[in-house]
């Protein structure tokens, strides 16, 4: 047997001797990283209710037009999903407001309707608070008035029609007027949808949200899973790799039999978080949108096609263990590590939220390339350049650590 | 009689001169003691012999051979113990001592050898994170002969360690000696001085010879 092979299998003593512990971080931190992506996920997807911006009618609007107009958007209009219009008193209106339970409120001024028949101009008041005055809120601001010109506007259309037609006496097709010009204006404040398409912006491609946040929370896992193999690998002397180069095994034999090592503990727990996933898939009935007609093995598919990325980040890991000779301060550099990677390589957050600087560098980051990579599998699209790049950044990072060991091993003198 | 010559043996680093055409041999069944104060370079001495760093100049000849140039000659002769312990932390002495030795070896070598000599029996099963530190240093020395090397350099190997664990150290460094065994090694403590048959002081990168007659007071005031 050669040495190589016998430093493999010692090593392959120590994982094992470890995998209990090592896995009871996994479902901690497995865990920590479902509520993190729960909270990022659902917030997102919640109530129809709460995503609906209230705003307050104060003022009788019954036996109007602008009553009838109002009634109409709540029941048939498009918007109903987005605005609901909630009849109060002024007083509630602004208590509410203050409280930040309601986004607005409209006073509509007493004898509104008459002078609208007389065909004067009575404005209708927009109540909002100051610290509303976002870009939400200004979007609002424009929707609330709009609407209100409409209606208010159509309101006096048909009053000024009547008015026409009976001092020109058409009485007779009055009220056929009145109903063919209220359906006109009917018909296109609830047609009005038809002038424009709604399309949603996909964040990654065609990826949808829950496969980007797959790969990215994937990828940041394995990223914070290396606090899990701190203990095992952060050498405080480097007696042994000394010892084991006087007797002619090489850094870079030694690196490759710690590489492979660590490599195998961090797939069986990633592995384990596998099974954790397929498992509530399977309970949940939950599934990407990108894996809608596939069952459960698809997952496992997944699994195998990500080992590479797992491969990249074992060795990034290793060469941070080796930077580094205590505990506490191996454990915080990973951590720093994780958390600032995770971050520019767009895994708490899509990568298009960036600034384009980030978005510029996130590609050439070696976590950039194994989210990109993750994306490109759930697509199903070439992987390529990714595999090439993460290839690359495996060699890199074996060679960075080997040359820490021998610095670290002449140092060690 | 086989000498192992070290001859002109250079090493600097970063334009600092740590060793300067070190020169000295080491006869069969003799120990040799490097003195020195902290960072005079004794580690980096035993490290170059042992192939772990590389030496700017100079050789090591052993029956023509040149042991700085020959690395299947040199894992043979020399047996090297680091400052530290060489030792995986999460694995038992017996899974330790299974990167040195096969298994059959292994188990005679404990039943009647080396490693019975060293105690190392007493503690087969504890994983050596469980371990004192004689318990170690016994074990890193069991690691180290392993291949029966024809010469030992230790580097301060009883550092830190109770006396009834330094004495059997002794015992068994002084058994190796009878048995022909060479030694070279690197300490600041007294009672090793007692086992070495010659003395040198490395200072400034320079090796001098040093009479050691138990005057303590009289060495630290050349260290």
């Amino acid at each position: 047997m050669t040495r190589f092979r016998i430093y493999l299998l010692a090593q392959m003593k120590r994982v094992k001797k470890a995998l209990p512990a090592v896995l009871i971080m996994t479902l901690l931190l497995t865990g920590c990283i479902a509520l993190i992506s729960k909270v990022m996920l659902i917030a997102d997807s919640s109530s129809e209710k709460k995503q609906k911006v209230q705003i307050g009618l104060v003022g009788d609007i019954s036996g109007s037009y602008l009553g009838f107009g109002i009634s109409a958007l709540q029941h048939l209009d498009s918007s109903r999903f987005a605005i609901e219009f909630i009849e109060m008193e002024e007083e509630e209106a602004r208590d509410r407001l203050n409280h930040g339970t309601l986004s607005a409120f409209v006073i509509v001024p007493e004898g509104f309707v008459e002078a609208a028949v007389r065909g004067e101009n009575m404005p209708l008041t927009y109540v909002s608070t100051s610290g509303s005055l976002r870009l939400g809120s200004m979007i609002m601001n424009e929707l609330v008035n709009t609407i209100s010109s409409l209606l208010t506007e159509s309101q006096n259309a048909i009053y000024g029609m009547q008015n026409y037609l009976v001092n020109n006496g058409m009485s007779d097709i009055y009220w056929q007027a009145t109903d063919e010009l209220y359906l006109r204006f009917l018909d296109f404040i609830l047609g009005r949808t038809s002038v424009y398409e709604l399309e949603i912006m996909c964040l990654s491609g065609n990826l949808s949200m829950i496969g980007y946040y797959l790969c990215g929370f994937t990828v940041l896992f394995l990223l914070l899973w290396g606090i899990a193999g701190s203990p095992l690998y952060i050498k405080k002397d480097h007696a042994l790799p000394a010892l084991l180069s006087s007797k002619g095994q090489n850094t870079l034999s030694q690196m490759a039999g710690e590489f492979v090592a660590y490599f195998v503990l961090m797939a069986t727990s990633f592995l384990l978080v596998i099974v954790l996933v397929a498992v509530a898939m399977g309970l949940t009935g939950f599934t990407l949108p990108e894996w809608e007609r596939e069952g459960i093995g698809i997952l496992f598919g997944f699994y195998v096609k990500m080992l590479p990325v797992a491969a990249v980040i074992c060795a990034m890991q290793l060469l941070l263990f080796e930077l580094t000779s205590d505990m506490v301060s191996g454990i915080l550099l990973q951590f720093l590590c994780a958390l600032s990677l995770g971050y520019l390589s767009g895994c708490f957050y899509p990568i298009s939220f960036f600034p384009e600087s980030i978005q510029m560098v996130q590609p050439l980051l070696p976590t950039g390339v194994a989210v990109n990579y993750g994306g490109n599998l759930l697509m199903e699209e070439s992987t390529a350049i990714e595999m090439v790049l993460l290839l690359g950044y495996l060699l890199l990072f074996l060679v960075l650590a080997t040359a820490m060991r021998k610095r670290k091993i002449a140092g060690n003198r | 009689m086989v000498i192992m010559n070290i001859v002109n043996i250079k090493k600097s680093y970063k334009k600092k001169n740590v060793l300067n055409n070190i020169t000295l041999s080491v006869e069969e069944g003799s120990c040799v003691g490097i003195l020195g104060g902290n960072g005079s370079g004794k580690s980096t001495l035993l490290s170059v012999l042992a192939g772990v760093l590389k030496p700017d100049g100079g050789s090591v000849d052993w029956m023509g051979q040149d042991l700085l140039h020959n690395k299947e000659l040199r894992t043979q002769i020399l047996g090297y113990v680091p400052q530290g312990n060489p030792l995986l932390e999460e694995l038992t002495a017996w899974d330790n001592l299974l990167l040195w030795y096969d298994k059959n070896t292994l188990k005679q070598e404990l039943e009647s050898g080396v490693l019975a000599m060293l105690g190392i029996p007493e503690f087969i099963k504890v994983p050596v994170n469980k371990m004192s530190g004689g318990m170690k240093k016994r074990l890193s020395i069991g690691c180290v002969v392993a291949a029966n090397p024809k010469v030992l350099l230790l580097d301060e190997p009883s550092a830190a360690l109770d006396l009834v664990c330094k004495e059997r150290i002794y015992n068994y460094l002084k058994d190796y000696k009878q048995q022909g065994g060479r030694i070279l090694l690197a300490t600041h403590d007294v009672q090793e001085l007692d086992l070495c048959d010659k003395w040198y002081i490395l200072k400034n990168g320079f090796l001098t010879p040093y009479e050691y007659d138990g005057n303590v007071h009289h060495l630290v005031g050349k260290l």
